[in-house]
C-alpha cells in the first residue's frame, strides 16, 4: 500500500510538472517570439531544472511545441464544446461552424504557438514524430452534420478538404499573407467551403 | 588621351559588374545544391561560402540580411521558375485552365526540389517571424484570374480567388511536407487548387 501510495504521488507530481511546463511555454509565447524561446528560459519560468525539462520532453523544443499545439487545440474545442442536450436549437451545421469559430479565436490569441508549430511540424514529420490528425475532435460533429444534411459524401472526403483549408489558412496567416479578419473568415467558413468544393 | 582612360574605366566597371553577378549566382546555386541534400537548419554561411568557392565576407556583401535574404531569393527564384515553366501553355489556355497550367508547373518544380521545398515551407515561418518573407503567390495569380474572368464568369473577385487558391495550395504543401499525401496526389490536387477556390467561393 505504501509503495502504491508513493507511486501514485510520484505520478501526480510528474503530471503536475508536465502541465506546469506546458503552461509556462504558453505564457512565454504570449510575449516572446518562438525563435527567441530557449529551454533554460522555460525552466526558469516553470521553476524547474533544465534536466527536468528534458526528462519530460526528450526531444526538447520539438516535443514541447507539439504538445503545446495539441493542448491549445483541445482548449479551443473545449471552449465551444456542447453536449447534445445543451445544443438547443443549434443545428449540427451551426455547431460545427461554432467549433471552428472557437478554433479561429484560440489560434488568433496564440499566434506565436501557431508560428512555432508551422515551422516545427515539417521537421517533426521528417523525424517521424508528428501526429497529422490535429483536428480529430471535429470528426464526429462533422460526421453528424453530414448525416443531418443528408449529403451523400464520405466524412473523410469533406474532413480532408476542411483540414486543407484550415492548415492553409494558418500557414498563410503566420506568413503575413492574411489579416486576422481574413484568417477568421477562412477558418470559420471552412466547413461550408469544403462542402461546396466536394459537392459542386 | 582622355577617351582611352574612360574606356578602361568602363571596361573595369563592366568586368566588376560581371564578377559581382557571377559570385551572386554562384551563392544562389550553391544554396540550392546544399538545400537539396540538407535540411535548412544545417545550412550555414561558411558552408555556402565553401560550396560557392567564395569568402564569408563576400556572402555578406551580396546578402547583408544573411541566410534569410539568401533563402528568400532562392525560394522566390524557384517559385517564379515554377509558375512560368509552362508559359507557352499558359498563353494558349483560356478560362480557369490558365491557372491550372501555371499551378501545374509550380507543383512540378516544387516536387523536383523536394528537400529545398520542405526547407522553405519551414523556413518561411522563421523568416516571417524575423522580418518578413517573399510576396504572396496570390499576387502572381491575381492577373491570371483577371484573364480567366474575361473568358468565363467567376463567382468572386480575382483578389479573393487568388487568396483562396493560395490558402488551398499552402494547405496542400503542408499535407505533402508532413508526408500525408504522395507526390502524384499532391501534383494532381495542386493543379486543381484554383478550380477548388472557384467552387469554395461559389
Amino acid at each position: 500500500m505504501t509503495l502504491d501510495g508513493r507511486k501514485l504521488r510520484a505520478a501526480q507530481t510528474y503530471s503536475a510538472m508536465h502541465s506546469k511546463i506546458l503552461v509556462a511555454v504558453r505564457e512565454l509565447l504570449q510575449a516572446t517570439e518562438f525563435i527567441d524561446l530557449t529551454i533554460p528560459m522555460i525552466a526558469q519560468h516553470a521553476k524547474c531544472s533544465v534536466p527536468t525539462i528534458y526528462n519530460h520532453f526528450p526531444e526538447g523544443l520539438q516535443d514541447i511545441y507539439k504538445e503545446v499545439t495539441f493542448f491549445t487545440i483541445d482548449e479551443a474545442f473545449d471552449t465551444r464544446s456542447l453536449d447534445p442536450g445543451e445544443r438547443g436549437r443549434l443545428s449540427s451545421r451551426d455547431y460545427v461552424n461554432s467549433l471552428l469559430e472557437g478554433l479561429a479565436e484560440t489560434i488568433l490569441n496564440n499566434k506565436n504557438v501557431a508560428t512555432a508549430i508551422t515551422a516545427y511540424a515539417p521537421q517533426a514529420a521528417a523525424n517521424g514524430k508528428w501526429d497529422a490528425d490535429i483536428l480529430k475532435e471535429l470528426r464526429s460533429p462533422v460526421s453528424i452534420a453530414l448525416e443531418d444534411l443528408e449529403l451523400q459524401i464520405f466524412t473523410e472526403e469533406i474532413f480532408y478538404t476542411l483540414e486543407l483549408i484550415v492548415r492553409g489558412a494558418v500557414s498563410s496567416w503566420v506568413l503575413g499573407y492574411l489579416t486576422d479578419k481574413e484568417f477568421f473568415e477562412h477558418i470559420s467558413g471552412s466547413f461550408n467551403r469544403a462542402e461546396k468544393i466536394v459537392t459542386t | 588621351m582622355k577617351e582611352p582612360t574612360d574606356k578602361n574605366f568602363d571596361l573595369r566597371k563592366q568586368r566588376g559588374e560581371e564578377r559581382h553577378f557571377a559570385v551572386h549566382e554562384s551563392i544562389v546555386e550553391a544554396t540550392i545544391e546544399l538545400l537539396d541534400s540538407k535540411i535548412f537548419t544545417e545550412v550555414t554561411i561558411p558552408l555556402i561560402a565553401d560550396q560557392a568557392e567564395c569568402s564569408v565576407p563576400s556572402i555578406y556583401n551580396h546578402f547583408p540580411g544573411a541566410l534569410r535574404e539568401i533563402f528568400e531569393e532562392v525560394s522566390l527564384r524557384i517559385r517564379t521558375e515554377g509558375l512560368q515553366v509552362n508559359q507557352d501553355k499558359i498563353d494558349q489556355a483560356s478560362g480557369i485552365q490558365i491557372l491550372e497550367e501555371s499551378l501545374r508547373g509550380l507543383c512540378e518544380t516544387i516536387v523536383s526540389h523536394r528537400n529545398l521545398s520542405h526547407a522553405m515551407i519551414s523556413y518561411g515561418t522563421y523568416a516571417a517571424a524575423t522580418g518578413g518573407w517573399m510576396p504572396d503567390t496570390a499576387e502572381y495569380l491575381e492577373p491570371l484570374f483577371e484573364r480567366a474572368g474575361e473568358d468565363e464568369e467567376l463567382p468572386a473577385s480575382p483578389q479573393e480567388l487568388a487568396q483562396m487558391t493560395g490558402v488551398i495550395g499552402r494547405g496542400l504543401n503542408h499535407y505533402w511536407a508532413l508526408l500525408g499525401i504522395n507526390d502524384e496526389e499532391y501534383k494532381k490536387q495542386f493543379a486543381r487548387s484554383a478550380e477548388m477556390a472557384v467552387k469554395a467561393l461559389s
